[in-house]
């Protein structure tokens, strides 16, 4: 019997032309007088373009699918052949207010879309964020997943996201050979090629030579691989113990300082990150000024262009996991902002200057003045109005933004207020074991919004993160000063935001010590090697 | 310290809020699939969506709570399809009116199936060699356009829209072959 493809072949094809947008004007006439000719006519062409839809929206059913590339495989006209990617350029398919529309679609449907998500993502917590996978379930024994409906099959392909154990044990493997068993209870994430974090529970790591530097961080330590077997354990305290089978690891301690610093001090070249070894592009629009806080800062002319670019922060080799985070994070800077605010009252729709912004689509993370429709809903919801917003996904609610209404209410300060010439510090927080996402001005919390204790951060992707700007340019970027930008991933509590700000309210940086003293400091952080039949216990460091 | 408002008239619309959540996280793949199936194009799509999604939410005062949430909503999103189609007409390649009309009706007499082909698409996609589950993520996942693709795996254009159009072959005829045989 003939499919039903072949019998509306003709019309499928036009259809398949109609879904690429190469459809010429006779064609598409021929297609609607196909269509129209019959009642079958219609329903093989409904179906033909809801397999297109759904194809447009169907991250998740194509999660764990996705292809490695093949680079030996040639390209040739008869096949598609998998090559290795000549161009890292971002998409651009879309308009920039296109992309725009996109950016608000994204926000209001994934900031509400969780039960679509929570039923469609076996997996991981979402679809592997980064473009290619790392790493494969090869066994998995009587396990049973937390809070997913679905099973992870053997064989699948794993991205960066974050697995939970509930029952049973689990093995992955990673491209370079490092082997991670999980134990009951474990949660675990695959935060780069090189790197996972264990969150709670116990992993198991059979490092090969080839993947040594492998890291497991902890909220104690960073364990990183010296060629070796060993076992990881997180306490519902934070305390690691680690407990080496063969070889040699080293601990180093995790302190509370941030991940990525850029004072803006140096006068030359790119924008230094202190602690990260980031190197930040300063790219046309934004140039160097007297700091706020030490000898220099940037100044942003609200220009398409006007940015600081970080990259995306994965080549680094003291942090390859980039701007991923997962049990909390801090994004605190300087600024003296000139934004005018006006937003809706010109007739625009939008008006965002960004302090920082990683544009991972729904994954975003970003620090940004705002002034909207509120076509985005913020938590807790807040009327119209200049604000500064602070955006984060968060697992099981989606992305959302909170947001501090700039209108000199309750204590709150007016957009007027922060542009009184002065430098004001911000912060935005959000610590995973509270639950709690907070929004600081001048060392107070302003805003706050709760989930339930223990939610992680969904965040990362392959977007490079930008002081000043969105990367993806559309009239986002930031007018005035920034100065100081710190990324931590980790919340800094409220004292900690105090006296940061008691800090630079005196002229000095956040932690009132030399710079220098600070970053020697960071190196010498406390290191401890464990050879085969060794363990160690280190507890998380507190604020 | 929270400064959230704490009058009733937020508190209300927080409620209203989280029941608008509730059904429009159940249906908003439909409703998207079902733009796409008036325009095609993601952008256009997204374009329509943003605005259907609001006006969903400034009119879900008005949606009886004893209906169908769906019906009502696409009716919605038809509306920004004719406004959208009002307003870009003279920029793209449209059905008729008429033909429009039909088919949101024959659509919504479809809709089970629909439902049905989508459960029998995840399969056939597992199914996908990699190579086609490859050009899948970059034209709809990675959301890159055929010449972008065409240059970053070193082939023609045409040999993307190609390989698209042997693709959804594959995955259609993978959909009927399932559903005839569950049908059987």
């Amino acid at each position: 019997m003939s499919s039903r493809y072949r019998q509306f072949e003709h019309l499928l094809h036009l259809a398949s032309r109609q879904c690429d947008g190469t459809i010429g004007a006779d064609e598409l006439q021929e297609l609607e007088r196909l269509v129209a000719a019959s009642p079958p006519a219609r329903q093989a062409y409904l179906d033909y373009v809801f397999l297109h839809a759904d194809l447009a929206w169907t991250d998740a059913a194509l999660e764990g699918s996705l292809a490695e590339p093949s680079a030996e495989e040639p390209c040739g006209e008869a096949r598609l052949a998998p090559c290795p990617p000549t161009s890292t350029a971002t998409p651009s398919r879309q308009s920039a207010s296109t992309w725009l529309g996109q950016v608000v679609v994204a926000c209001l449907v994934l900031a509400i879309g969780v039960g679509w998500w929570s039923l469609n993502a076996p997996l991981m917590s979402r679809r592997p964020l980064l473009a290619e996978t790392v790493a494969q379930l090869v066994e998995a024994e009587s396990v049973e997943w937390v809070d997913r409906r679905g099973t992870i099959r053997v064989g699948a392909k794993l991205g960066l996201g974050t697995l939970r154990v509930h029952r049973g044990t689990a093995r992955i493997r990673f491209r370079n050979g490092t082997i991670i068993d999980l134990g009951e209870e474990a949660a675990l994430r695959i935060e780069s090629a090189m790197s996972v974090r264990l969150i709670h529970g116990s992993a198991s790591a059979d490092v090969p030579p080839e993947a040594i530097g492998f890291r497991i961080e902890t909220p104690a330590a960073s364990v990183i691989d010296l060629g070796t077997r060993f076992t990881a354990h997180v306490g519902d305290s934070g305390q690691t113990e680690v407990r080496v089978l063969e070889g040699k690891v080293e601990l180093q301690e995790r302190r509370r300082l941030p991940r990525y610093y850029l004072s803006f001090d140096n006068t030359s070249g790119p924008a230094v990150d202190h602690f990260g070894g980031l190197r930040g592009k300063i790219i046309a629009g934004a140039r160097r000024v007297p700091g706020l806080i030490g000898r220099g800062a940037v100044h942003f002319d609200n220009s398409k262009t006007s940015e600081v670019n970080l990259g995306n922060g994965f080549n680094s080799s003291t942090t390859p996991s980039g701007f991923v985070t997962t049990t909390g994070i801090t994004v605190e800077a300087l600024i003296r902002p000139d934004w005018t605010g006006a937003g809706r009252t010109t007739g625009e729709r939008f008006d965002y200057d960004e302090i920082f912004r990683v544009e991972d689509g729904e994954y975003r993370i970003l620090l940004s003045f705002q002034n909207d429709d509120h076509e985005i809903p913020t938590r807790p919801p807040i009327a119209k109005g200049p604000s500064l917003a602070f955006g984060l996904h968060l697992d099981g609610h989606g992305y959302s933004e909170l947001e501090i209404p700039l209108d000199g209410k309750e204590g709150r300060p007016t957009l007027a207020d922060l542009k009184d010439g002065s430098a004001h510090h911000v912060v935005a927080t959000y610590d995973s074991r509270e639950g709690v996402k907070r929004l600081y001005i001048d060392g107070v919390v302003r805003q706050e919004y709760r989930v339930e204790p223990g939610t992680l951060i969904i965040s990362g992707g392959k977007a490079n993160a930008v002081i000043g700007n969105n990367e993806k340019r559309v009239n986002e970027a930031f007018q005035g000063v920034i100065d100081e930008f710190a990324f931590y991933d980790f919340a800094l509590s409220p004292e900690e935001v105090a006296r940061h700000h008691e800090s630079v309210a005196s002229g000095t940086n956040y932690f009132g010590r030399p710079l220098e003293e600070l970053i020697a400091e960071a190196r010498q952080h406390r290191r401890q090697q464990l050879t085969t039949g060794n363990s160690a216990v280190w507890e998380e460091p507190r604020p | 310290m929270s400064m959230a408002r704490s009058d009733e008239r937020v508190s209300a619309e927080r409620d209203d809020y989280e029941e608008f959540l509730q059904y429009f996280s159940k249906s908003h793949r439909a409703l998207f699939a079902y733009i796409m199936v008036f325009v095609h194009q993601q952008t256009d799509a997204e374009e329509i969506f943003q605005e259907a999604s609001l006006i969903l939410w400034k009119e879900f005062g008005t949606f009886r709570r004893d209906a169908p949430f769906l019906p009502w909503a696409k009716g919605v999103c038809f509306n920004q399809i004719r406004r959208y189609r009002r307003k870009r007409g003279r920029e793209k390649l449209w059905f008729s009116g008429e033909l429009m009309d039909e088919l949101a009706r024959e659509e919504l007499a479809r809709e089970d199936v629909l439902v049905q082909r989508k459960a029998a698409l995840d399969v056939c996609l597992r199914k996908l060699p990699d190579r086609d589950r490859r050009i899948l993520d970059l034209f709809y996942g990675a959301r890159k356009s055929a010449q972008q693709i065409a240059e970053e795996i070193e082939c023609s254009v045409h040999t993307v829209y190609k390989a698209l159009q042997r693709v959804r072959r594959s995955l259609y005829e993978c959909i009927d072959r399932r559903l005839a045989t569950e049908e059987s």
